[in-house]
């Protein structure tokens, strides 16, 4: 209980939790059940600005927006988890070998991580999609391969300082060995930084995502997307603005949430400030 | 008779191929159940012979001489063996109870982690023990609950904890690298009284590294006197502190108000304290003479010629001599 009171005492991680929560129910019903078919064209119905009927409007095919934001919701929070678990996945390992050993292996990690550094995030993901095919599928493994560096970093610089602590010269002493030392040690030290950065890399890769379906190498139509209706949405913009207003806001809270999330996540991680009694 | 608990032989450290010296030259014997201090100003090479023992030199550093832990070779271990003698046999507790405890870890599961690590324990046998290793260090529940985290505690009872992780596979060896230096005057008594104890009860060996006069005096049955990487009196703790044939030892005493206070007559007042000229030499430029020649009172034309080898100040010696490198010893009592 003590928990959740914590939860409710930040106003940055109730609101992020909200956030978070609203998004993925939104995704999760949309499966189940949307106001009316997202992907089912009603020309006759075509750019209506908002009503009882249809919430958010229809765009230039009829199509329910609000149905539409709801079915993108699910694309762009299973591209943007996805690409978050590979870069995790793959990071911080990486990063906490680099760490651990030191030496040449630290060398060899950190300079493959400048290497794909040296790419834009964009580029990487166009290389991506451009060998394997535009796709939300490749879009994933795409932003995913941008975030192993990010992660690889992060972990490696904060777990470098915990190598030379005082604890860790003890947990020597006591008898473990490197890869126990980073699990029981150093690890649950720098879990909190990892969170705080998994979520910005959330945001950001929910960005990622919509950038790359603007320019059409994210998901493929009929697939909902927030940023294939964005782009959709330009032809019409002075006409019918709420077809770019809507997709905008939704992409706008989703990101503004997780980084609440990730800033409230920081603060309730830190043991020093949690278990004070 | 069987191999001593730990024994040091000539063990010497040099830095990488350059082959300064760190250490030089050491030799200790220590068995189960007894308290030798070693006791040295900053830079003499205390810590470094502890971080010696656990085989956690840094690896530009290069062990020579003998360095036995129960007649096994330590350096030569390999580092698979050595990590089951760490903390299984041979344990340390440090300086700095602040920084050595794990602050994301509660105190129970870092006390519980050698037992698991070595003994093979589950976590509710290793925790039920942490459990009673907290009480016997003197943290009685339920104010002291396995589960509270390093921050909640003070620096003394910081430093019971590491006494309960150190004691937790009851070690045969147990190194105290300066395990008061950080606390109050107040919580040091308690907590060399509770390493007294804890040796008393497991019959461990313990090597206490310190600086201060005071704890060695009330802890130690024997202490080596440490200067530049070498012993240089080493004895019975009485015997040395009635004699303090080493002109170094006796400026180490006549430096802390502890030694000076011992030597001093009720009623007489109190002296000045006496620093030590000078600063201990770079270990890259110390001379082949003796090393303590140059910051040396009573220094002779031969101080500057040989370095001194330790010999036995009396004829009979007894079990453990008493030993001084140096070509003056000083005469008996040690008024300043």
């Amino acid at each position: 209980m003590s928990l959740l009171r914590a939860v409710l005492g930040s106003r940055n991680l109730t609101i992020g939790l909200v956030v978070l929560l609203l998004a993925a129910g939104m995704a999760v019903v949309s499966e189940f059940w949307t106001p009316w078919p997202p992907y089912a064209m009603r020309i006759r119905d075509k750019l209506q600005g908002p009503s009882l009927a249809h919430w958010f409007g229809t765009d230039n095919f009829g199509r329910d927006i609000f149905s539409m934001i709801m079915a993108g919701a699910r694309n762009s929070l299973e591209v943007a988890l996805t690409a978050v678990a590979v870069g995790m996945g793959l990071g911080v390992p990486l990063g906490a070998l680099a760490a651990a050993r030191g030496g040449w292996i630290d060398g060899f990690v950190m300079r493959l991580s400048d290497l794909a550094f040296a790419f834009p995030a964009l580029l990487t993901a166009v290389i991506v999609t451009a060998i394997f095919g535009p796709s939300a599928t490749n879009a994933m493994i795409a932003i995913g391969i941008f975030n192993i560096p990010v992660f690889a970093r992060v972990t490696r610089g904060a777990a470098m300082g915990l190598w030379k602590r005082d604890y860790v010269l003890a947990a020597r002493c006591a008898g473990l060995g490197d890869a126990a030392i980073t699990w029981r040690h150093i690890l649950p030290n720098i879990n909190h930084v990892l969170i705080v950065q998994a979520t910005i890399q959330f945001a950001l890769a929910v960005v990622a995502e919509a950038g790359l379906s603007y320019v059409g190498l994210g998901a493929q139509p009929p697939q909902a997307s927030w940023g294939k209706m964005l782009s959709d949405s330009q032809t019409y913009i002075y006409g019918a603005p709420h077809l770019a207003i809507f997709p905008g806001l939704a992409i706008t809270i989703t990101v503004l949430g997780l980084n609440l999330l990730g800033d409230g996540l920081r603060d309730l991680l830190d043991p020093r400030v949690r278990r004070r009694r | 008779m069987s191999a001593p608990l730990l024994e040091l032989d000539g063990l010497t450290v040099a830095l990488g191929t350059g082959g300064v010296e760190l250490l030089s030259g050491l030799s200790l014997v220590l068995e189960r159940g007894e308290r030798l201090g070693l006791v040295g100003e900053s830079g003499s090479g205390k810590s470094l012979t502890a971080l010696a023992i656990m085989g956690l030199l840094p690896e530009q550093m290069r062990v020579s001489g003998g360095l036995r832990f129960k007649g096994d070779d330590l350096p030569a271990l390999p580092e698979e063996r050595m990590r089951r003698l760490r903390g299984r046999r041979i344990a340390m507790i440090f300086q700095e109870p602040m920084t050595a405890l794990n602050p994301v870890m509660s105190i129970g599961a870092q006390i519980a982690e050698g037992r698991r690590l070595h003994l093979g324990e589950g976590r509710a046998e290793a925790e039920a023990v942490a459990r009673r290793l907290l009480d016997r260090v003197g943290l009685p529940g339920p104010r002291f609950d396995p589960g509270l985290y390093p921050h909640q505690l003070s620096g003394g009872q910081r430093q019971r904890v590491m006494i309960a992780m150190a004691v937790a596979c009851g070690p045969d060896l147990l190194i105290a690298d300066e395990p008061t230096t950080a606390l109050d005057v107040t919580v040091q008594a308690q907590i060399l009284d509770l390493l007294d104890e804890i040796v008393e009860e497991t019959g461990a060996a313990l090597l206490l590294i310190t600086h201060d006069l005071g704890v060695v005096s009330e802890t130690a049955d024997r202490i080596a006197v440490m200067y530049a990487g070498r012993i240089l009196e080493t004895g019975p703790t009485e015997k040395v502190f009635a004699r303090m044939a080493h002109p170094y030892a006796h400026g180490l005493f006549a430096a802390s108000p502890y030694g000076l206070d011992l030597r001093r007559a009720p009623g007489e007042p109190r002296p000045r304290l006496k620093a030590i000229p000078g600063m201990v030499p770079d270990p890259a430029r110390r001379p082949a003479h003796c090393v303590f020649a140059e910051r040396c009172a009573s220094v002779q034309a031969d101080c500057l010629r040989i370095s001194p080898p330790l010999k036995p100040l009396e004829a009979e010696g007894g079990r453990w001599p008493h030993l001084v490198a140096c070509l003056h010893p000083r005469a008996g009592g040690a008024a300043p």
